[in-house]
């Protein structure tokens, strides 16, 4: 076994190169997952280490991973007593990860893992903080649902926002820090924080990975989505967003409520019956609502400004 | 050792303006016997603003600091992480695209001299577009209207602060336009003084198209904050009991003339009463936010006093 594992990554010395893989379910064939990974590691030529960080409890899983550790591939386990999720899986897995260079893959490895090498050369020459690689060449498939949507929100360039395989410089891992669905947007989030991203398109005309279009339920989607937007663009000026709903439902009531009041006052429409001024009210009402819920928003932003800094310093020469 | 001064200019694609600036700042302070340091903020640029400004002289006179953000964040920001990093006793913030003109910074600084803790440049003689200079005289007025601090031009960078009272303001978002109103909160003594304003020579503007819509929605922004920090929410109060008074009237006349209220009225009645009830629970919140976070405050009102001999107020 351990022959076939190529250069066996070695545990006692320190790792130059991390790869995080966050397990979400049980996998019979994680063995073979890591005999793929290290043969796809090893032309490196680097120390590396693997951290399984199993979410929830996959015993079969995890007795695999043993079996691997004890014999002797340089493998950190972690687990979760219970189900925390990727994004939980992915940042737990960021922070134990030593190398100076962290690579993520998900347990189905959708592309070539001769690719991975590649994917860390493009990292290490060039100035970008994070490098996906898109699992389809530009083109091919066309872009998901989710990639349409965002470019749309966000104006995001990437071919394939999702891609569960990329590599990243240490202090972007240490940084990192992800909630609910966030790992799906990995790179724009690390974006928002100042860092730079590059997505490797995919290699020459290969076949779409399975399962690569699973993102979810439309309405799940969307709401991530909108969530997504919300926090990128909103974040500090909470306002901004609630003020353009609420002044529009607002102003809405307002015209509704005065026309029936005009109506009735020139027209001689009887009012006190007219399921329409309850619907005005309604708007009138729901408007101030979320004009105040805002403002609540923007105090807690004043209220936390000096601790949550809006900008990040890349460097200070005195 | 601290320096006495320290000059913040945010940068963003500026590099045919580094050197020309940094000259012009030079040349207006060597006359001063203080220790200066120069911050030059580069807002995640494009161009070569930050290889210029690297290959600036480092004499010490003034003694240059370089602060690269990772990426464009915005005037309000990059004035931000510069007063972060400044070690002066005094604060003068300038913009990068020599409209401001530096010979003007020892006038603020006998301003701050004479007691004052924030001095305001007021360009009066603009050599903008008067598409822009139209619109931004509007949004003072209303400004000025709204927070009680009529400054006449709060869209001039040119500024000088006592460096422990801009270092306690929270800038965010775009904030950089409400200095004087936040400074206001802690009491400051605020002078305006009118500077010079020279046309751009070099790059394009970057900064300050003021939409309309974004400065209407900071305003209301911009007096709750200053509401909440004298008294939590007296805003939501007001609107709720409004609608309670709405509600409880209503129905009030119905009972007393004993007419028959058609449905909609009844559900309308209702409504208000909910948007009372609503509001009021809204206030609990933000007291708990103001109970929560009072050290925070407190800075305003500790800044605020001073002893009564210190300097005469002007």
């Amino acid at each position: 076994m351990t022959a076939e594992l190529g250069i066996a990554p070695m545990a006692a010395a320190a790792a130059e190169l991390s790869v995080v893989v966050p397990v979400l379910r049980e996998q019979p064939r994680i063995a073979e997952l890591h005999a793929q990974l290290c043969r796809g590691l090893a032309p490196l030529g680097r120390r590396f280490e693997v951290i399984y960080v199993i979410d929830g409890p996959q015993r079969a899983t995890l007795e695999a991973l043993k079996a691997i550790r004890r014999q002797g591939g340089g493998i950190e386990i972690l687990t979760f007593a219970r189900p925390m999720g990727e994004a939980a899986a992915l940042t737990v897995g960021l922070r134990h990860a030593s190398g100076a260079i962290v690579l993520t893959v998900a347990t189905e490895l959708e592309v070539d893992p001769a690719e991975l090498p590649r994917l860390v050369r493009t990292l290490e020459t060039g100035d970008a903080d994070i490098v996906t690689l898109a699992r389809r060449p530009p083109g091919q498939v066309g872009k998901g649902k989710l990639e349409r949507l965002l470019d749309l929100l966000l104006q995001s360039r990437l071919e394939d926002v999702r891609s569960p395989i990329r590599a990243m410089r240490a202090r972007v891992a240490a940084e990192l820090s992800l909630y609910g669905n966030q790992h799906r947007f990995l790179p724009l989030i690390a974006q928002a924080q100042g860092f730079t991203v590059e997505e490797l398109p995919a290699p020459a005309p290969g076949r779409a990975g399975p399962g690569l279009g699973r993102a979810g339920s439309w309405p799940s989607l969307l709401l991530d989505v909108v969530t997504l937007y919300f926090l990128l663009k909103f974040l500090k000026k909470p306002f901004r967003f609630f003020g353009g709903f609420g002044f529009l439902i607002l102003a809405c009531g307002a015209l509704a409520t005065a026309w029936l009041v005009f109506e009735r006052l020139a027209l001689g429409v009887p009012l006190g019956d007219r399921p329409a001024l309850i619907l005005s009210t309604l708007m009138v009402v729901l408007g101030i609502q979320i004009l105040a819920v805002g403002l609540i928003g923007e105090l807690v932003t004043f209220a936390w400004a000096r601790e949550a800094k809006d900008y990040k310093v890349d460097r200070i020469v005195e | 050792m601290s320096p006495d001064l320290s000059i913040i200019v945010p940068l963003y694609n500026e590099e045919d303006n580094v050197r020309p600036l940094f000259e012009a700042i030079a040349a207006a302070l060597a006359p001063l016997p203080l220790t200066v340091e120069l911050l030059l903020v580069d807002d995640g640029s494009r161009d070569a603003t930050f290889a210029r400004a690297l290959e600036l002289p480092r004499d010490g006179k003034p003694k240059l600091r370089l602060v690269k953000l990772r990426r464009n964040y915005g005037q309000t920001a990059a004035m931000a992480a510069g007063i972060e990093h400044a070690r002066g006793r005094i604060l003068v913030t300038l913009d990068g695209d020599l409209q401001n003109d530096p010979q003007d910074i020892p006038r603020f600084l006998a301003e701050i001299d004479k007691g004052f803790d924030l001095v305001v440049g007021w360009r009066k003689a603009r050599k903008d577009h008067w598409s822009r200079v139209l619109p931004s005289k509007v949004a003072n007025r209303l400004i000025g209207w709204i927070t009680g601090v009529p400054i006449k031009d709060n869209g001039c960078s040119l500024k000088a602060y006592r460096a422990e009272l801009i270092k306690e303001i929270p800038l965010y978002a775009e904030m950089h336009r409400f200095i004087p109103a936040m400074a206001s909160l802690a009491g400051a003594r605020i002078a305006e003084i009118e500077v010079r304003h020279h046309p751009r020579r070099f790059g394009r503007s970057k900064y300050g198209f003021s939409r309309i819509y974004k400065v209407l929605v900071d305003l209301v922004v911009i007096a709750t904050i200053l509401d909440f920090t004298r008294r939590p929410m007296r805003w939501l109060l007001g609107t709720g009991g409004l609608a309670a008074l709405v509600g409880c009237s209503a129905a009030t006349l119905f009972v007393l003339t004993r007419a028959e209220p058609g449905v909609a009225f009844q559900g309308v009645v209702m409504l208000s009463g909910a948007l009372a009830a609503f509001l009021l629970f809204l206030a609990f919140l933000s007291y708990l936010l103001h109970s929560v976070r009072t050290s925070r405050l407190e800075l305003f009102r500790l800044l605020a006093a001073r002893p009564a001999d210190a300097s005469p107020p002007p």
